[in-house]
């Protein structure tokens, strides 16, 4: 069994209609204050804006109001999120994912790939006895496989990096 | 010349040794760039368009005819395979596309996909050929308040799309037409919502959201739960590759409603593919025997979708043809390349070039046979790649969404955005809130504003202009009337349930 | 034709080869090695209108010129601002370029505030590639036969008359409202934002009464005798539509085209800037250029350099007073 946390889903839901709710009322505040309203042959462009948070704020109650449990309820009661073991690789991979394109600008597509290649590969190997090197050799060959396939020959624009002049 | 005359001349032109290969060329780079999630078919023939002014004109459209059609499939494939939708016009064929791919009809539904893609592309082909100088006049029928009526009625209608509740499905959609506001706006220029963000001012991209709610999100799951990741199949028998008899008779009548209701909407301006998809999801909800399995997986959510997808693309060929007026920003694309060519796109088109007009109506003939037999034989490769194991196929993907998503823009704000998009999809999955609506939002939420304002512009600030007209009208009834229908429906079905429930006590 | 196509996958094919095998190759590059790989070239409008075929025209000839690989991509919105202003934060290292129009180069600025740009001291001029006179047209039914019969109907019903521009301050809407400003008329400009198509698309669909924008997306239609050419906004005769009467005639003839530029940021390297003056002034010069010009209506009108960047500055005066104008009549 994996380990997973089980939390409330009618608390939860309602934790997201009062975070809707309060996002309605930021969001017409800060229309109502920087936009303009024009005239009703020339209207501005506040007006679009402010419906919308109407709807969010009626969309926010409707979820607050609802009621859970009984047998017509089509949700579940509770919902599970990981923990322990499984908690941490999902925290790394996604921590891996964000250096990978915080770096991807100076280190370029292709190298920034095969290192986020290789670091979440050996994060997502459950084999005790995984190697390295094998897992270096997939992902370059990976990323080189894209960079040539998609970047040089399809032509998609890829940030090339500050070691651009020595790559081929 | 009557339009089988010009179609035997188009085939005689199109079935030239270099325009078939223009063609091939064309349906294989599109279906290798809808692959990759993020690219779809407006950025795989805007990278092909230089490469087509050193062709001649008629191969040059011919080849982006191709890519648009080729990538319009491949976007699907990955929709199919891991939920990753490739582009727009795919979200809702990743929702019971995935489901049957973990049932292990992976190979089955691919072959439903490419099969119904030909059948909605060709019919629609027909469909142009026939009509196009009547059908452009039902195109100019539409001004602001008639598309006012279309994608705001069409909002109402599409935000229960995925079923859910009520409350499941409209804060999502809200959420869409929220993050549609950011940037600056398209009728005054105002910026709106940036917190100071240059990246912003373009707006929220369609692209990373997709890709993030559903693509991100579903890997997610994957890496944190090795229970849930071994629930995929391991191997695909040869037979199960191809559909059952039940499958096929259950696809056909599904791909022709797509077909029709695809071919309507290609014929009026804005994103004609998507919404069509979306429609055709909803049409299959409310018509199909087996409606009621839509959205676990059930082959009509897959079949009609796809089939309109490529008909609305292929009918939206009339307006570009008839007028010369682009509706979409790939005939927009093909536009620009007729008239770096010199060529003058309107209504004398016909006459003045029949070789381009009836060349590229038979290039979107072959263009689908080539599809469908560059594409049934690879439906084997797509579902082996299923067992590529889990450690080298979840990164493989998650670069791959980057590269696509990068790509759209050059941009790494909208890779964040993948990313923050993954977030709030894995938390609204875990907290049953519906995806597809807020997709839904953020596609119509910008246009509806847009008619809405220029609607009012144009009537000089009278607001009867949005029931003025019998179009508009019409919509606004369908519109109730699908309401009142889903309403009825439900509480049948509820009755029904509750007298099940009875009896088997 | 089968031996160019066939020949452009051989060289697809080849240049796949040499990407795989080639290894360490190129030295650091240095500005007077320009251009080492390939230029963007932003245009900040949607493809479709006017400025999407004459941007992929220039740049095709500035790949044969230079060649490397010159990227073109459309970055449309908020009245071209968002491309334009991509182009002026860009590095100025050479391979980021863009279009300009008069419009988004010298009349935003006047209405948007933030902008990166105010005036043409804020970027590089490079060239001017065309002007392109706004022309007046009106569905084929209607009751207005020319010019004399629009601007009467005009004038006995003011802010009745409507024409369709493509959006809100678009050049076309300007050059109305300059005909407003002079003539003591007051025509009503109806914006539709999905560029110069659903504005041509309201004027045949007769939800408008005429539609003001450029040839070439309106050619066709005007071919097809769906649309009606009133008016041209220029001093003289206009080659592609000689029907169209030169508001040049008319009492109210100080009127504008709007121009297509070249641009980049500022502080590119001098040897840099150099070669991109050189070549585009051998593009912009060139009979093919010309040529492609003539056929689409644009006018030709080469500027290089300084001398775009001084008819930038006398545009800004000009946009000026019509911005008062409006502000006066709101």
């Amino acid at each position: 069994m994996t380990p997973a946390r089980s939390f409330g889903l009618p608390r939860a839901r309602r934790s997201a209609g009062l975070l809707a709710l309060l996002l309605a009322g930021t969001y017409a505040f800060d229309a109502w204050q920087t936009l303009s309203f024009g005239r009703w042959h020339k209207p501005g462009a506040a007006i679009f804006p402010i419906a919308v948070a109407a709807l969010m704020a009626l969309s926010a109650i409707s979820v607050l109001l609802e009621r859970h449990g009984g047998a017509a309820d089509p949700m579940p009661a509770t919902f599970t999120l990981p923990d322990g073991a499984d908690l941490r690789r999902l925290l790394s991979v996604l921590a891996a994912f964000a250096i990978y394109f915080v770096a991807m600008p100076v280190l370029g597509n292709m190298i920034a790939s095969a290192l986020f290649l290789l670091a979440s590969m050996w994060l997502l190997s459950d084999d005790p006895n995984r190697s390295i090197v094998r897992l270096a050799i997939y992902a370059v060959v990976i990323a080189v496989v894209f960079e040539v396939f998609f970047v040089r020959l399809l032509k998609v624009q890829m940030p090339a990096g500050v070691f651009k002049q020595w790559l081929f | 010349m009557n339009s089988l005359q010009g179609l035997l001349y188009g085939l005689s032109i199109a079935a030239t040794p270099g325009n078939l290969l223009a063609a091939f060329a064309g349906a294989f780079a599109g279906t290798a760039i809808g692959v990759l999630p993020g690219l779809g078919p407006v950025a795989g023939v805007a990278l092909i368009l230089p490469l087509t002014f050193s062709l001649d004109p008629t191969a040059g459209l011919i080849m982006m005819a191709g890519i648009f059609y080729g990538s319009m499939y491949g976007g699907s494939t990955t929709a199919i395979l891991l939920n990753i939708p490739g582009e727009s016009a795919s979200v809702v064929t990743a929702i019971d596309g995935y489901q049957l791919a973990k049932k292990g009809r992976a190979g089955a539904t691919l072959t439903i996909v490419a099969v119904g893609s030909f059948v909605g592309g060709t019919l629609a082909v027909i469909g142009v050929m026939m009509f196009s100088s009547l059908l452009a006049k039902v195109a100019i029928l539409f001004g602001p308040a008639e598309f006012f009526a279309l994608t705001a009625g069409g909002l109402i209608v599409m935000s229960r799309i995925s079923g859910g509740t009520l409350a499941s499905a409209l804060l999502p959609m809200t959420l869409g037409l929220m993050l549609g506001t950011i940037g600056q706006e398209a009728v005054t220029g105002e910026t709106r919502f940036t917190f100071g963000l240059p990246e912003l001012a373009e707006g929220v991209s369609l692209v990373p959201v997709v890709v993030g709610l559903y693509g991100f999100a579903e890997l997610m799951l994957l890496v944190e739960d090795r229970i849930h990741a071994a629930n995929r199949p391991e191997s695909v028998a040869m037979r199960d590759l191809l559909p059952t008899r039940t499958e096929w008779k259950r696809a056909v009548p599904s791909w022709l409603r797509g077909t029709f209701l695809g071919f309507l909407f290609g014929l009026v301006p804005g994103p004609a593919a998507t919404l069509a998809s979306f429609a055709s999801y909803r049409l299959e909800k409310a018509t199909s025997k087996h409606g009621s399995e839509i959205g676990s997986g059930a082959i009509e959510g897959v079949a009609g979708p796809e089939a309109a997808n490529n008909s609305a693309a292929t009918a939206s060929l009339v307006p570009l043809l008839a007028l010369g007026i682009p509706f979409t920003p790939i005939a927009a694309l093909m536009i620009s390349a007729m008239l770096v060519q010199g060529i003058q796109p309107g209504p004398l088109l016909i006459t003045q070039h029949p070789e381009i007009f009836w060349g590229l109506i038979a290039s979107a003939y072959i263009g689908n046979v080539m599809l469908l037999a560059l594409n049934i034989p690879m439906v084997g490769v797509w579902v082996s790649l299923l067992r590529i194991p889990h450690y080298l196929f979840i990164p493989l993907l998650l670069v791959l969404s980057v590269i696509g998503t990068y790509s759209v823009r050059n941009s790494i704000f909208d890779v964040w955005v993948l990313l923050a998009a993954g977030v709030v999809g894995y938390a609204f999955n875990k907290m049953k809130f519906q995806l597809a609506p807020l997709v839904v939002g953020l596609i119509l939420g910008p246009n509806i504003e847009k008619h809405f304002r220029e609607a009012l512009f144009l009537s000089q600030g009278d607001p009867w202009i949005y029931v003025e007209s019998p179009i508009a009208v019409t919509v606004w009834l369908l519109v109730a009337l699908i309401l009142i229908a889903g309403f009825i429906a439900r509480r049948r079905a509820a009755f029904a349930g509750a007298m099940a429930q009875e009896s088997s006590l | 034709m089968r031996f160019r196509l066939n020949f452009h996958l051989m060289a697809w094919a080849g240049f796949a080869l040499m990407a795989g095998v080639a290894g360490l190759s190129h030295p650091a590059p240095a500005a007077d090695e320009w251009p080492t790989r390939e230029i963007t070239f932003y245009v900040p409008y949607a493809p479709g209108g006017s400025t999407d075929p004459i941007s992929r025209k220039y740049s095709e000839l500035l790949e044969k010129q230079l060649k490397v690989k010159v990227i073109v991509e459309n970055k449309p919105g908020a009245s071209a601002t968002i491309g334009t202003g991509a182009v002026i934060r860009a590095k100025p290292d050479g391979y980021t370029i863009g279009l300009g129009s008069s419009s988004s180069l010298a009349y935003q600025p006047l209405e948007m505030k933030g902008l990166a740009w105010k005036s043409a001291d804020d970027y590089q001029s490079i060239a001017k590639l065309s002007d392109l006179p706004v022309i007046l047209a009106v569905p084929a039914e209607s009751r207005w036969k020319n010019l004399d019969d629009f601007l009467a109907d005009a004038k006995a019903n003011p802010r009745k008359l409507k024409v369709s521009v493509s959006g809100l301050r678009s050049v076309n809407d300007i050059a109305i409202q300059q005909l407003n400003k002079l003539s003591g008329l007051r025509i009503a400009t109806v914006p539709f934002t999905g560029g110069g198509g659903e504005a041509t698309l309201a004027a045949l669909g007769g939800r408008v009464d005429g539609t003001a924008g450029f040839a070439p997306g309106m050619k066709g239609q005007i071919d097809a005798g769906k649309l009606r050419v009133l008016a041209v906004f220029q001093d003289g005769k206009y080659d592609l539509l000689p029907d169209a009467k030169p508001i040049g005639e008319t009492p109210w003839k100080d009127t504008f085209p709007v121009g297509y530029y070249v641009i980049a940021p500022n502080g590119l390297p001098k040897p840099i800037l150099d070669r991109l003056l050189a070549v585009s002034k051998t593009i912009v010069e060139s009979d093919e250029f010309k040529s492609f010009l003539k056929a689409n209506g644009y006018t030709s009108d080469p500027k290089i350099g300084d001398d775009m960047k001084k008819e930038l500055a006398g545009y800004d005066q000009k946009f000026r007073e019509v911005v008062k104008f409006l502000d006066d009549d709101k």
